[in-house]
């Protein structure tokens, strides 16, 4: 009986992973009633797990009434034209930044469904999702802006987003959303990444014959573990399911991933992760990342950091604060504090910019008690 | 309109068919949803033309579909061919296929 969000949430968890090897979860031995399925459905299309729902039912792996099954297949049909609509716009923005000049990886679900999934099918998306350096943002903003694409957000400060920001997300009149990424992370987490090293490690793709570069395995891993635990208030299954797909697998992988991670401070990020997939679909990770896992140090700073992202207390202002710890060099430290404690953007107020004055306040209390 | 290839090039060298690298697609539980670049629009294929969407990935002649149509099917093989033909042809003239002789 699927009474709330939470038992509607834990049956999506088992049939987003029904097919994932080393986890387990019984589905249920009838259809649901009207109402479940309705909840159900509705949460499927919000966390883009059309294509593990539609698989479990072909299979026969979740019982399901015939109208049921044409909703579920329904929704399937629908997310796969999204993402071959947003691939096609990849190949368009992709023509178009290499014209420019403008080295970029593709990141999240258009690189994993292809990579990480045995079928595209089993992983829908509804953006594209690009990393690009810093000193390439403003000619990769400009290209993006002359295909129709509208800022969501202002940067605080001129120069914010070239050596600070996270990303910068971009709307269109048709539905597609383009988000370039500067760094994997808000806050400390994504000003620690070594973003040469990112894109020194790189995996190459094609989509309709053309050539494009992912993250390499270890970092789509890490990427993953990152948007599980920091990007929203609760992981979306989607991206749980791709940390499962991504984990290293042997001695060698885990060393180049672990490795990264202890070198941007993020382990506590990839604990967090690794937690919330054995938590969800209860995932038995490979050796040796399981015993890293149950073994793993627990650094004081990561700890503090990671504090500020998860549950109900996420912070972003105290994301935005502890950045200043994370930067190093005096100059980086008092642009980053002058833009996100005296934003100048005379934009309309956004997201990003209250953001931006709630850690203004912040940081006033903190300069003057 | 696009001439039609022969069903054998030089030297009786059978033509095999593939889907065209410019039509991306997705496998569905009812078909095949296929998107042709640069600028198409999404579009399910469903039925005996999902199935021979499957077949084309390993770059099959029209005798080695079939074969294997006719005896998934159970149906005659002369029909099966006139059928497929058809339907290559058509998929050709969308460029959704390619002929590779």
């Amino acid at each position: 009986m699927l009474s709330d969000a939470a038992s509607v949430r834990a049956l999506l968890g088992r049939i987003v992973a029904w097919d994932l090897v080393a986890c387990d979860g019984p589905l249920p031995d009838r259809a649901l009633a009207d109402l479940e399925w309705v909840r159900l459905l509705a949460l499927t299309r919000t966390q883009r797990a059309e294509g593990p729902l539609a698989r479990a039912i072909s299979a026969g792996a979740l019982v399901v009434t015939a109208r049921q099954q044409d909703q579920a297949f329904a929704a399937h049909r629908a997310a796969m034209s999204l993402t071959l609509l947003l691939e096609r716009d990849l190949l368009a923005v992709h023509t178009e930044l290499t014209a420019a000049g403008v080295d970029l990886i593709v990141l999240k679900g258009a690189a994993t469904a292809h990579l990480d999934e045995a079928d595209p099918a089993a992983r829908a998306f509804g953006d594209v999702d690009l990393l690009i350096r810093g000193s390439s943002l403003p000619a990769a903003i400009r290209v993006i802006e002359e295909l129709g694409g509208t800022r969501r957000h202002h940067e605080p400060r001129p120069g914010y987003d070239t050596r600070f920001g996270k990303g910068v997300s971009f709307r269109f009149t048709r539905n597609c959303e383009i988000d370039l990424h500067r760094t994997l992370a808000p806050g400390p987490f994504g000003l620690r990444i070594d973003l040469d090293a990112l894109f020194a490690s790189r995996q190459r793709y094609e989509i309709g014959g053309v050539g494009l570069d992912a993250l390499d395995r270890p970092s789509r891993f890490l990427h993953a573990c990152y948007h599980a635990v920091l990007g929203d208030a609760f992981p979306r299954l989607t991206t749980l399911r791709d940390l499962v797909r991504t984990a290293p697998r042997s001695d060698h992988e885990c060393r180049i991933a672990l490795g990264r991670a202890a070198r941007w401070q993020a382990t506590s990020v990839v604990g967090a992760g690794i937690d919330h997939a054995v938590g969800t679909f209860g995932w038995t990770p490979p050796e040796p990342l399981r015993t890293w896992a149950r073994l793993r140090p627990e650094a004081a700073r990561e700890q503090r950091w990671l504090a500020a992202y998860t549950g109900d207390d996420r912070l972003p202002a105290l994301q935005a604060l502890q950045g200043l710890a994370a930067l190093e060099g005096f100059a980086d430290r008092v642009a980053y504090a002058r833009a996100i404690a005296w934003p100048t953007s005379t934009g309309p107020r956004t997201a990003g910019n209250v953001r931006a004055r709630r850690g203004a306040r912040a940081l006033a209390r903190i300069v003057r008690p | 309109m696009t001439p039609r290839p022969g069903r054998s090039g030089p030297a009786g060298t059978p033509t095999r068919w593939t889907r065209s690298p410019l039509a991306l697609f997705r496998r569905v539980p009812d078909g095949v949803v296929v998107l042709l670049l640069p600028d198409g629009e999404p579009e399910l294929v469903t039925g005996p033309g999902g199935v021979l969407w499957d077949l084309l990935a390993s770059g099959p002649t029209l005798d080695e579909l079939t074969r294997e149509l006719a005896a998934r099917y159970d149906h005659d093989a002369e029909i099966v061919r006139r059928d497929l033909d058809h339907a290559l042809d058509e998929l050709r003239d969308r460029r959704l296929v390619v002929a590779d002789r």
